[in-house]
């Protein structure tokens, strides 16, 4: 069977953490500055809360069906045809999020570090290295991830804090942004930010130990820190009005730091710590789509699937017209109504699975 | 002869000698039993089969078993087997010896003159005589074979059908030196030498405890190389114990070298990048690793002892760390870890930089460099290809010339062709600075496999710095990440404690003070994983033993008024 | 993994990658870097681009020390006349054996006839193309060409062009007569309502200058404060206008607001010692006052900050209320008559005089930039905490708001150490 080996809390955490952050990494704060204005924070915040309300239901979920995945447990509540074509949902969600992730990452690494790089190759051999660590297994992937979040989250907060000089929070005003119910419709949408909460119903089979109620609430408390921190961080340095314009945002902020003649242009060092991080979103979810792939059609190995899928993520990847387009459909699908396959889904599961009295195989 | 006869003799054609032409390969001669032909062209008297068995009994005479004894070895011309027989009135005793391989004084102190001293030959006047302190009665006759080739001597006596073997010294070998390859400033400065039983000695030497087990196992058919491997009865995970044997006794060998060569026999991935094995020629550092919880093997005729499980993190340990005071511990440490990431990322981040993204260089450095580079013909990736490669030719050349001449050569050449390079400026020098920084970084690794893994892994990064630039050493970097996170070593992933978070020992990438470092690392699954009682220093906190004062000793002394 | 096919594939798919060499790798010496860049109006609608780059001399460290004290062979300047910036720079690549890399760009220039045209469609570019970054320094020409000023960048013996700019600026900002001009501030205030954004004012300088004869007709006759009374005071003019004599290639003083990208009024270097007060972003200076009680005479301090001016907006109606409270801290310089001046009474009088000053200057200040309507010192994002949402800032025309706004000012200075001499005259001899 599929099996994920040992791992620990402080190892999921970390599993779930970096896909989540690395939106900050990509054009996650423009997409939020053009809808909310100055209280994109607020928005992030907002939506943060939204998230942790609907994690609840998939929370106890996974507590009522230990033990078992998500496509496993839709079959068993809600019946074969029907609980197929929920978690094909969720996975065709993660094929799609990885798909528009892929390419942006790709454009990225042209458009900031190296302009004339052909696109087709600077895709493959990111789509190579996504594939690596699927092959190796996910247990490499978790210890890679705890030993090396400590250093990560230096390297992203610490940019953040070198703009201490630049800040100024008057660029904070006006609080309420596009007016309290516009905002709070938006904060609702915003919910999807969270939305790698639902990797957790696929881990679940590789750590039998799983509380996750603990996990998802320590992720969700460092996610809603770190994300609003971070987006607090860019509205202080730019206006919105400027950073509306930002196709990189966190690349801007990195261009910006000056500390006299020396301490300057130092934005490469934290390209290492953003590419970093993007590779680990990527390989994360590339890997989440595959095992949910597996899962769905009962296969007890994912590796023969992993090939296929590769290659499809390229070619869907390569389909996307440009770099605007990746980032509008990105903040679209995304962006915005992620919280559907994510937490939607589960929730209607579990309210079915409440209703019918179906309980989990090693559960009372 | 006189030139006119050499000229003509040079002109003229002559045929060659018939010569019968050399054919190293050897007929089979047919299956005739015993009728085998002798050739010309055989070693010795008698061919042995690899895999001849003894098929002799004992038959209590001695100058028969003697000869079965030295058929065996291939008849009586092969000089290997020493013999000396004893007659006292009409009994004989013969003992047979591999003559290389004992230390002739002590067997003639410790079994010929005994032997020669007594009256009657049997069984216990022979063994009470004998005053070597390793005697064994036996009658297997495989087992007395391997320990003829192990240096003992072989006594056959009149009437029983058992034979004695007595220790009779050891082979020469060279005493003990320093360790040439691990040099720490504050520590022991001894090293292992090629002789077993030396080098058990020497570990022993640092852990007297009872506990210490010594298991010896013979490795390859030939060489009949022993092994020794150490554990620690009570702490040693007996699990781990028991994979390593099974591992090395699953080798099927002729010949084993070298504990390199049985290194990569029982690693678990010998292709990988990292060794999965600590090799190390300092007894202190094996002491300390069975201390731990570790698994030691020493090889007989090497001077490298093989310690594992080993992680990433304590390949980068040194003997070192824990003889200083703690804050230069962990400012060595800390030294240590700057140098590994010198020598991995330097010169990939100078190529990254001059070629992909000049604008990290502050404008004065990249003014200078490319002033400097206005003179260098080469392109920056032959450079640096370059420079390294002679780097490491220069390393080499130090390590394998004469001894002598080593320190001298290495200076003088790389000086001189620094100097010539950079005045010629086919070199640029900043970049000779950069490689020559890294290069030396590569020293501080206190185990050389490791050295040798950084040097290579070097080159990956370049070339792929190379290519893709800071993205590329940041795949590059990613990639590696991965690879060490998945290897394991005897079943500890390589990568822990801080891989898998485990529970800290104290004791990983910087050091804490003595007091707290009380835990066996976690990751061996030591069978007891408290080290020492909680405090040890009680002198610190424990106040309640009367201090001495001067009375005491007055009233010990005696009383003589 | 095939055992057999596997290096064999290895090989297939690598060997492109290798021989396809490097993608966008360039040698180092393979590129010209600019230093500087100069935008004038040319004709027509053209513009005069001109750029700064580097010259490499030949050899390592054997560039001999030349006796001149500017070493005018490690720079070259180049002008061109396009429509745009890339096609300007791409028409100089054209006479060039390298490319221009634009990487190291440490200033750009422009032009006043062009500034006073306005230079908002060329901040697009500056703000899109990766290689400008935000940290680039805006300068705008006074009274002259930025082609003039470019061309007049000699760095001096030892020093390259681009250490000298960055030196420049770095200094700046110790002297407090330019204000703090980076790109990213410049942008900000160009896009939000709250702010105007403002560049320094820099002149080229005439080698040789001589006092005596030509200081007379270069005075700037647009001086409008005048709360010296007494001698010309240098830091009242804007830059190229001082009297000043000694070898330099350039001059920064003084700050050119650029309203909606326009550039509508030049502030003197004393007025924007003022206004760098008022927004939190001045250092530290040297001042001479009037001396209190022989106003022929002149106390010199030095002020630096304490710490930002607590600036808090209320809506009275419709009109703004500014409180402003500004903390600096003095420590005495020099004292022209012999008074003593460092222990009570005489001390607060000194402080007193000195909170005038401060004061005087600040209005003086405030109210020019009244006239003509454009809020520099930033009080309109502290407006911004005024209303709710987004929407009524919009509609917010904060501009006539500005004209309207009150200001009370509260000036603190902490004169706290009287330099080496604690007590003048404390033992007389006569």
């Amino acid at each position: 069977m599929i099996r994920g080996g040992r791992f620990g809390t402080f190892e999921t955490v970390t599993v779930l953490l970096w896909p989540t952050l690395a939106k900050i990494y990509l054009s996650f704060s423009t997409g939020i500055i053009q809808e909310n204005y100055s209280a994109a924070w607020l928005g992030v915040f907002l939506g943060c809360l939204t998230a942790f309300l609907w994690f609840l239901p998939l929370a106890a979920l996974l507590k009522r069906f230990p033990g078992e995945d998500l496509a496993a447990i839709a079959e068993n509540v809600t019946g074969p045809v029907i609980g197929k074509i929920l978690s094909g949902l969720m996975v065709l969600y993660f094929l799609i999020s990885t798909t528009l992730l892929l390419r942006q990452i790709a454009e990225t690494v042209i458009g900031t570090a190296m302009p004339m790089i052909p696109l087709a190759v600077i895709i493959i051999t990111i789509t190579l290295i996504m594939l690596l660590p699927s092959v190796w297994g996910l247990e490499s992937v978790a210890r890679v991830s705890a030993l090396i979040t400590p250093y990560l989250l230096a390297g992203g907060i610490g940019l953040f804090l070198l703009q201490l000089g630049n800040m100024n929070p008057n660029y904070l005003a006006p609080l309420w942004g596009p007016g309290i119910s516009k905002l709070m419709i938006n904060g609702f949408f915003r919910a999807s930010i969270l939305s790698e909460l639902v990797f957790l119903g696929f881990l679940a089979p590789s750590l039998p130990k799983l509380n996750p109620f603990k996990t998802g609430l320590i992720l969700i408390a460092a996610a809603t820190v770190l994300l609003t921190g971070a987006m607090l961080a860019t509205q202080m340095v730019f206006p919105p009005p400027v950073a509306a314009e930002h196709t990189y945002p966190f690349y801007e902020m990195a261009r910006s730091i000056y500390f006299g003649r020396f301490y300057q242009r130092i934005e490469f060092l934290f390209i290492l710590v953003w590419i970093t991080i993007v590779l680990f979103s990527l390989s994360l979810r590339f890997y989440f789509t595959t095992v949910g792939l597996a899962r769905i059609f009962r296969m007890p190995y994912y590796q023969p699937l992993l090939g296929m899928t590769a290659l499809a993520v390229l070619a869907v990847a390569l389909i996307y017209p440009d770099y605007t387009a990746a980032v509008y459909l990105d903040n679209l699908f995304r962006g915005r109504w992620a919280w559907g396959p994510s937490f939607l889904v589960p929730a209607f599961i579990y309210l079915t699975a409440v209703v019918a009295g179906k309980r989990g195989k090693n559960n009372a | 002869m006189p030139i006119g006869a050499q000229i003509l003799k040079f002109l003229q054609f002559k045929e060659p000698m018939a010569e019968p032409e050399f054919v190293l390969a050897w007929d089979e001669p047919e299956e005739t039993g015993e009728g085998r032909k002798r050739e010309p062209d055989q070693i010795l008297n008698r061919p042995i089969a690899l895999d001849e068995r003894p098929d002799w009994e004992l038959t209590g005479d001695p100058h028969r078993d003697a000869a079965n004894f030295i058929r065996f070895f291939g008849g009586p011309d092969n000089q290997i087997l020493g013999q000396r027989r004893f007659t006292t009135g009409k009994s004989t005793i013969v003992i047979l010896f591999c003559q290389y391989l004992i230390d002739p004084g002590q067997h003639s102190a410790l079994i010929l003159e005994p032997l020669s001293k007594i009256s009657k030959y049997d069984l216990e006047n022979v063994l009470t005589a004998l005053s070597s302190n390793r005697t064994q009665v036996s009658d297997d006759i495989r087992y007395g074979l391997n320990q003829l080739g192990q240096g003992r001597s072989l006594i056959l006596i009149p009437g029983a059908k058992k034979f004695i073997m007595a220790g009779t010294g050891q082979a020469p070998h060279r005493p003990v030196a320093e360790a040439i390859n691990e040099r720490v400033v504050f520590g022991p400065q001894e090293g292992f030498s090629e002789d077993l039983a030396t080098n058990i000695a020497l570990v022993q030497k640092r852990f007297r405890s009872n506990l210490l087990t010594v298991e010896t196992v013979e490795v390859g058919s030939m060489s009949r190389t022993r092994c020794a491997i150490l554990s620690v009865n009570g702490i040693t995970n007996p699990r781990l114990t028991a994979e390593v044997k099974r591992r090395i006794n699953g080798i099927n060998l002729s010949h084993l070298t070298d504990s390199g060569m049985l290194e990569q026999l029982i690693e678990d991935n010998s292709r990988h990048l990292y060794p999965q094995i600590l090799s190390t020629e300092r007894p202190d550092r094996i002491a300390a690793a069975l201390d731990e919880g570790k698994v030691a093997v020493l090889v007989d005729g090497s001077q490298m002892a093989l310690a594992m499980p080993i992680t990433v993190i304590g390949q980068l340990h040194s003997m070192e760390d824990y003889s200083v005071r703690w804050p230069y511990a962990v400012y060595l440490r800390l030294i240590r870890i700057l140098g590994a990431f010198l020598i991995l990322f330097l010169p990939a981040f100078y190529l990254a930089a001059n070629l992909y993204q000049p604008e990290l260089l502050p404008t004065d450095v990249l003014i200078a460099l490319v002033t400097i580079k206005q003179q260098a013909p080469l392109p920056t990736i032959i450079e640096v290809l370059l420079l390294e490669f002679i780097f490491d030719v220069l390393r080499e050349a130090g390590f394998r010339g004469p001894r002598n001449m080593a320190a001298p050569l290495t200076i003088v050449v790389g000086t001189v062709l620094g100097l010539t390079a950079a005045f010629t400026g086919i070199v640029n020098p900043v970049l000779m600075l950069v490689i020559a920084v890294s290069g030396i970084a590569g020293f501080l690794i206190p185990e050389f496999s490791t050295s040798l893994s950084f040097r290579l892994t070097r080159y990956f990064y370049t070339l792929i710095a190379f290519l893709f630039g800071f993205i590329g050493i940041a795949f590059g970097a990613f990639i590696h990440l991965h690879l060490l996170a998945k290897q394991k070593s005897f079943g500890v992933p390589m990568l822990a404690p801080i891989g898998p978070f485990t529970r800290r020992s104290g004791d990983i990438i910087l050091i804490k003070p003595l007091a707290s470092r009380d835990k066996r690392p976690d990751f061996l699954d030591a069978l007891r994983s408290r080290k020492k009682p909680e405090k040890p220093q009680t002198w610190k906190t424990d106040q309640s033993q009367p201090e001495k004062t001067l009375g005491d000793l007055e009233g010990s002394a005696p009383k003589n008024d | 993994m095939l055992k057999k096919g596997f290096p064999t594939l290895l090989l297939f798919v690598s060997l492109p990658i290798l021989l396809a060499g490097c993608w966008g790798a360039k040698e180092i010496d393979e590129a010209a870097y600019a230093f500087a860049l100069g935008i004038d109006s040319g004709p027509g609608r053209n513009l005069t681009i001109s750029v700064l780059v580097f010259n490499p001399g030949a050899g390592i460290a054997t560039a001999g020390i030349t006796d001149q004290s500017l070493s005018p062979g490690r720079v070259r300047v180049f002008t061109a006349e396009a429509p745009s910036i890339f096609s300007g720079i791409n028409i100089i690549n054209t006479m060039l054996k390298r490319q221009i890399e634009l990487g190291h760009l440490k200033m750009v220039v422009f032009g006043e006839t062009l500034a006073r045209r306005g230079i908002e469609s060329y901040l697009d570019t500056m703000v899109r193309w990766r290689k400008f970054r935000r940290t680039i320094y805006l300068a705008v020409a006074n009274q002259g060409t930025a082609r003039r000023v470019i061309e007049s960048i000699v760095p001096p013996a030892g020093t390259n062009a681009g250490k000298y700019l960055e030196m420049m600026f770095i200094t700046q900002g110790f002297v407090g007569f330019t204000p703090r001009n980076q790109m990213l501030e410049f942008y900000n205030a160009l896009k939000t309502k709250g702010e105007v954004p403002v560049a320094a004012l820099v002149a080229p300088r005439v080698t040789k200058y001589d006092l005596t004869t030509e200081h007379e007709a270069r005075i700037d006759s647009g001086r409008i404060t005048d709360f010296n009374g007494a001698a010309r005071d240098p830091g009242q003019s804007t830059a190229g206008n001082p009297p000043l004599s000694g070898e330099a290639p350039l001059q920064f003083l003084g700050t050119a607001v650029l309203y909606r990208g326009k550039l509508v009024q030049k502030l003197t270097g004393y007025e924007t010692l003022a206004f760098s007060m008022l927004r939190g972003e001045f250092n530290r200076t040297y001042i001479n006052i009037p001396d209190p009680e022989a106003p022929d005479k002149i106390i010199q301090l030095e002020i630096s900050r304490i710490r930002r001016p607590e600036i808090k907006l209320q809506k009275q109606g419709a009109q703004i209320r500014g409180q402003v409270l500004l903390t600096v801290l003095g420590d005495l310089i020099g004292v022209e008559s012999n008074r003593r001046y460092e222990t009570p009474p005489k001390n607060t009088l000194l402080k007193q005089a000195v909170e005038n000053w401060i004061k005087q200057g600040c209005y003086a200040v405030f109210h020019k930039a009244q006239t003509a309507g454009t809020d520099i010192f930033g009080f309109g994002d502290y407006a911004r905490w005024l209303v709710p949402d987004w929407e009524s800032w919009r509609k917010w025309d904060w501009g006539s708001s500005f004209k309207t706004m009150k200001l009370d000012l509260t000036v603190k200075v902490h004169i706290n150490r009287p330099g080496l001499i604690i007590k003048k005259n404390a033992v007389k001899e006569e």
